[in-house]
């Protein structure tokens, strides 16, 4: 077979400066020069970064709680959580919040009765269930007089904040929001009273948003739909089989009750990282952060077992039957971060699918000409736990998932089997160190990729570690790890659509 | 006022514990309310760029910001979609393709891809509807290198066939797979119903992307990329006088003859509504309702942009967001935005919701506009909207790269040069009854051109009166 040709000497000289100027040793010492870091009395850890290019602030709060601390038969709860953290506090969103938990609490109650009567299936009282969704309604409606609908919202949006928003991953929860600088407080403000005493209001409407979502953000697209089924396959105990979202029964049974506890049980300062980078005097946000989160009072947190993941024993098949033009998924099982694994996994990441000379776009997506695209990533869904190196790939028609399945494993074998050329490796890893300067170049991002690290590798640091990990891979390394992992009895392929079986 | 004084109470309260603690004396009290915070002034200028044109014609911007060690160029060039000829709808896009993958002046297409690769250089084109959009992303000390390569692929791209027959194979793959996706085969559908015979309202289908021929690319090549037809913007760490040498040296000596093409006419306004639907088995309908509005030359431009804002872009509190996910739980996804181009600009409401509500659903935002047209807004929402969108404005400037963008936007449609620093001024003069008159005239209410992608057996009602709904296909 042809190996590729190697980058004449010009451009390997050419890149020599990037080594010498921001080798990872520079880069990562600059990191820690500018990051300052704190810990409250309570155990909250604070990350803040100075930056003065723009009267900007970008503000990260990350939970160490996801989708895997759920139990069965509630799964979705992380994710609903933070849909329900959206509609106020004790002071905001509310006309007379006394009279509101008044409500509420029959509210609970009715809903309760209601979803206990229809969980009896067929043996169920068609005519209470009319009378409960009844009264459900009518209680709906009073509780809703009472509100000041999407407070929240309505400050961070008049006073300017931009890209707010949150997310619910299998390992993190995550709240941002960026805000002209003047505006910090504001989010103090708000953020340490929502921590602390969030009020779940309009809970059974905001559970049908969350079965809209579903739908239109799983039912709807073939290529969701196949990650569904692929890590269900794909993991057999640990919760990663499980979707963040929820399973639909689980959705239609959300319960108030629940969704307080698990709230209760994760969301403590000694739980959470928040990150702020952009411009502001690091003492003093980090004297607001003291006065508005400082007496949020830290708490045990007892997070039960999580099932481990059995050694898989054999080659793993789903197909999912759907209208929809073919799409393929593989997984091979690994280690996490960060283990020295890990980090070699992310070299092949790039070598397989990053940039145009990328083996999968060379060679199948332009060669042959037989995919639409081909994607490799580390890491999914988690990072917390031992979790998969997977690909991506939509056939071109009229070619099928079974022949590019065949091209695919044909490339892995080949790392398997032959070094990685030097220069290959070379550019590689320049990839690798300029996404790390281009990380750096916006407050959101900055903020969002130490906050993240902060909670899922325990140190924001590990950036520094990872970058000079990557230095000392070696192509032996990818050989070694490439014959670990990617074999036959460790990998689950999952096809939807076309004619495949 | 009750409140207040019990609110009152509290926070006297609250200073008197702190300052018992002693350790905590002088921190500032909680405020009860966080409506009433007190921010120190923002400091905000628009920032000053530098403007150049060289001899031929080409126009270029440079900011600096030293921060990090990246330089980035942008370009944006009249060569948008809506200059591909009628039957070869596509050309817009697969030349930005082919001009990146296809080799340029001397180099082959995998020689280049090789360079730019090993320094982690990016180069892209891509292709809208009025601008093809250039861009490179480099360390400062390949910058020259990679900007060097760019203006080959601008000036002198090969277009190898080779590389014109991946395209087009890709790019038909693409179209395939949109009706995978209910969502985006709405929001592709809908372009051709409210642009109507417009170029912009022409799609890239799998037959006429197959008819591209390399001599077509040079065609268009030829009519389109000319320094008179090009705005150049080049930011990070680099001086003033590195950056005019290198746009000097890569495309000061570029001539071509003065550009021949004319500026295609804006879309003009539909006049009569219709109700359209795309059959598709999924447990969920996409609606969109639009219409063809004024740009951003509009004096109309800013009574739009809070009307838009109020009707289902500002977040939560809009009024579509309000009713349709908060109070009535029927979508995760709904609300609308204002695409507004320099002379042209589209207002679309969209919502995405179960298949039994889909005319619940179009009811609601029917009325909803029907409200905007009848009692207009109150001052209350106009001066939330008029603050969101002011205080928020300091975002479309937040980095060197999004100034730049900007500034290449504003030439590029032909504002005034004052655009962006009058920007805040204009908006803060809107008055309710201009937003009122802007509905009333922009957006009338039997000129709404609506498309439904949904399972219409599921619908609980009719969605258009009998006779009145269009059923079509999708355009492949």
């Amino acid at each position: 077979m042809r190996k590729r040709p190697v980058p004449c000497i010009a451009a390997i000289a050419a890149v020599i400066p990037i080594l010498l100027l921001f080798g990872s040793a520079a880069l990562s010492f600059e990191l820690e020069q500018r990051v300052q870091s704190f810990t409250l009395e309570n155990g909250l850890k604070v990350l803040i970064q100075e930056r003065h290019l723009s009267p900007t602030v970008s503000l990260y709060i990350r939970h160490d709680v996801g989708a895997v601390d759920e139990i069965s038969g509630r799964t979705g709860t992380a994710h609903f959580l933070e849909h329900l953290l959206f509609k106020g506090t004790r002071t905001i969103g509310t006309k007379d919040f006394k009279a509101e938990e008044k409500i509420r609490e029959e509210l609970i109650r009715t809903g309760n009765e209601l979803d206990r009567e229809k969980r009896k299936g067929k043996a169920a009282d068609g005519e209470k269930i009319k009378e409960l969704a009844r009264r459900l309604a009518e209680l709906q409606d009073r509780e809703s007089r009472l509100i000041v609908h999407n407070e929240i919202d309505r400050l961070y949006t008049e006073n300017g904040g931009t890209r707010m928003n949150a997310s619910t991953g299998q390992d993190i929860t995550s709240y941002f929001v960026s805000l002209p600088s003047n505006k910090i407080e504001l989010w103090a403000r708000i953020e340490s009273e929502r921590m602390r005493e969030p009020i779940f209001r309009e809970f059974y409407s905001e559970r049908s948003v969350i079965m809209e979502e579903r739908r239109q953000m799983i039912e709807s697209l073939p290529e969701r739909k196949l990650w569904e089924q692929f890590l269900a396959t794909a993991f057999t105990a640990h919760p990663y089989r499980r979707p963040i979202i929820g399973w639909p029964s689980d959705i239609a049974n959300f319960n108030y009750d629940f969704v307080r506890e698990f709230y209760r049980t994760f969301y403590a300062p000694n739980n959470t990282v928040i990150a702020v980078a952009g411009d502001v005097s690091a003492p003093r946000v980090m004297e607001m952060i003291r006065k508005y989160f400082g007496g949020i009072p830290a708490q045990k947190i007892y997070r039960p077992h999580i099932t481990e993941e059995p050694v898989q024993s054999g080659e793993r098949r789903v197909f999912i039957s759907m209208k929809a033009s073919p799409r393929i998924a593989m997984g091979w099982h690994k280690p996490p971060l960060p283990s020295f694994d890990d980090t070699v996994f992310d070299i092949i990441e790039a070598l397989l699918s990053r940039g145009r000379t990328s083996r999968f776009q060379k060679r199948l997506v332009e060669g042959k000409n037989i995919a639409e695209r081909i994607d490799a990533a580390n890491g999914f869904p988690g990072s917390r736990y031992p979790n998969l190196f997977v690909v991506y790939g939509t056939p071109r028609g009229p070619h099928s998932a079974a022949e590019l399945e065949k091209e695919i494993l044909a490339e892995l074998e080949k790392l398997r089997k032959e070094p990685v050329a030097a220069a290959e490796l070379e550019k590689v890893k320049n990839q690798i160190r300029m996404d790390y300067l281009r990380d750096l170049d916006s407050n959101e991002g900055l903020a969002g990729k130490l906050s993240y690290f902060e909670v899922v590798a325990g140190d924001y640091r590990y950036i520094k570690q990872h970058l000079e990990t990557i230095e000392r891979i070696t192509p032996k390394n990818i050989l070694e790890v490439a014959n670990r992992y990617l074999k036959r009895e460790n990998r689950t392929v999952a096809v939807l659509g076309g004619t495949d079986r | 006022m009750k409140t207040r004084f019990l609110l009152l109470i509290s926070r006297l309260c609250i200073l008197f514990i702190f300052v018992l603690c002693g350790a905590n004396a002088g921190a500032a009290e909680i405020t009860a309310d966080p409506g009433l915070l007190r921010y120190p002034p923002l400091k905000f200028e628009v920032p000053q760029t530098e403007r150049v044109v060289l001899k031929n014609g080409l126009t270029v911007y440079i900011i600096q910001d030293r921060e990090l060690p990246l330089v980035r160029a942008a370009a944006l060039i009249r060569a948008g979609s809506a200059y591909d000829p009628p039957g070869k709808e596509g050309i817009a896009e697969i030349a930005a393709t082919v001009m990146r993958t296809g080799g340029a002046a001397s180099l082959s297409g995998d020689r280049i891809d090789e360079r730019l690769d090993y320094s982690a250089s990016v180069v892209s084109f891509t292709a809208g509807l009025d601008a093809c959009t250039g861009s490179v992303n480099a360390h400062r000390d390949h910058f020259p290198e990679a900007f060097a390569l760019f203006a080959d692929m601008v000036r002198k791209p090969a277009f190898d066939v080779k590389k014109l027959a991946i395209a087009k194979n890709l790019k038909i793959e693409s179209l395939r797979r949109i009706k995978d996706d209910p969502q985006k085969t709405a929001f592709r559908e809908f372009r051709p119903l409210i642009y109507r015979d417009n170029p912009r309202g022409r799609l890239a289908t799998i037959r006429s992307v197959g008819s591209i021929r390399r001599e077509d690319l040079t065609r268009f090549h030829a009519d389109r990329f000319r320094p008179g037809n090009m705005l150049v913007a080049i930011t990070g760490d680099i001086s003033r006088e590195e950056a005019l040498k290198l746009a000097e040296l890569r495309f000061g000596d570029w001539k071509t003859k003065p550009a021949a093409a004319a500026y295609p006419d804006p879309p003009r306004p539909v006049s009569h509504g219709s109700v359209h639907l795309i059959e598709k088995t999924v447990p969920q309908s996409t609606i969109i309702l639009g219409y063809v509005v004024p740009g951003k030359s509009s004096p109309d431009f800013y009574s739009l942009s809070v009307l838009d804002f109020l009707l289902g872009s500002g977040g939560f509190n809009s009024r579509l967001t309000g009713e349709i996910r908060n109070r009535r739980g029927l979508s995760y996804s709904t609300g609308s935005f204002y695409s507004a181009h320099g002379n042209y600009g589209a207002i679309q409401a969209y919502s995405i919701t179960n298949t039994a509500s889909t005319a619940e659903v179009l009811q609601v935002i029917r009325e909803t506009l029907d409200s905007l047209r009848k009692k207009g807004i109150t001052e209350q929402e106009l001066s939330w909207a008029k603050k969101s969108i002011n205080n928020s404005f300091v975002f479309d400037l937040e980095t060197a790269e999004q100034i730049a963008a900007e500034m290449l936007r504003v030439e590029f449609y032909g504002l005034p040069a004052d655009f962006l620093s009058s920007f805040r001024d204009r908006i803060e003069k809107v008055t309710s009854a201009e937003v009122r008159e802007s509905a009333v005239r922009h957006l009338p209410s039997d000129g709404a051109v609506v498309l439904i992608v949904g399972n219409e057996d599921g619908f609980e009602k009719p969605v258009a009166p009998s006779g009145k709904l269009i059923r079509m296909k999708e355009n492949f």
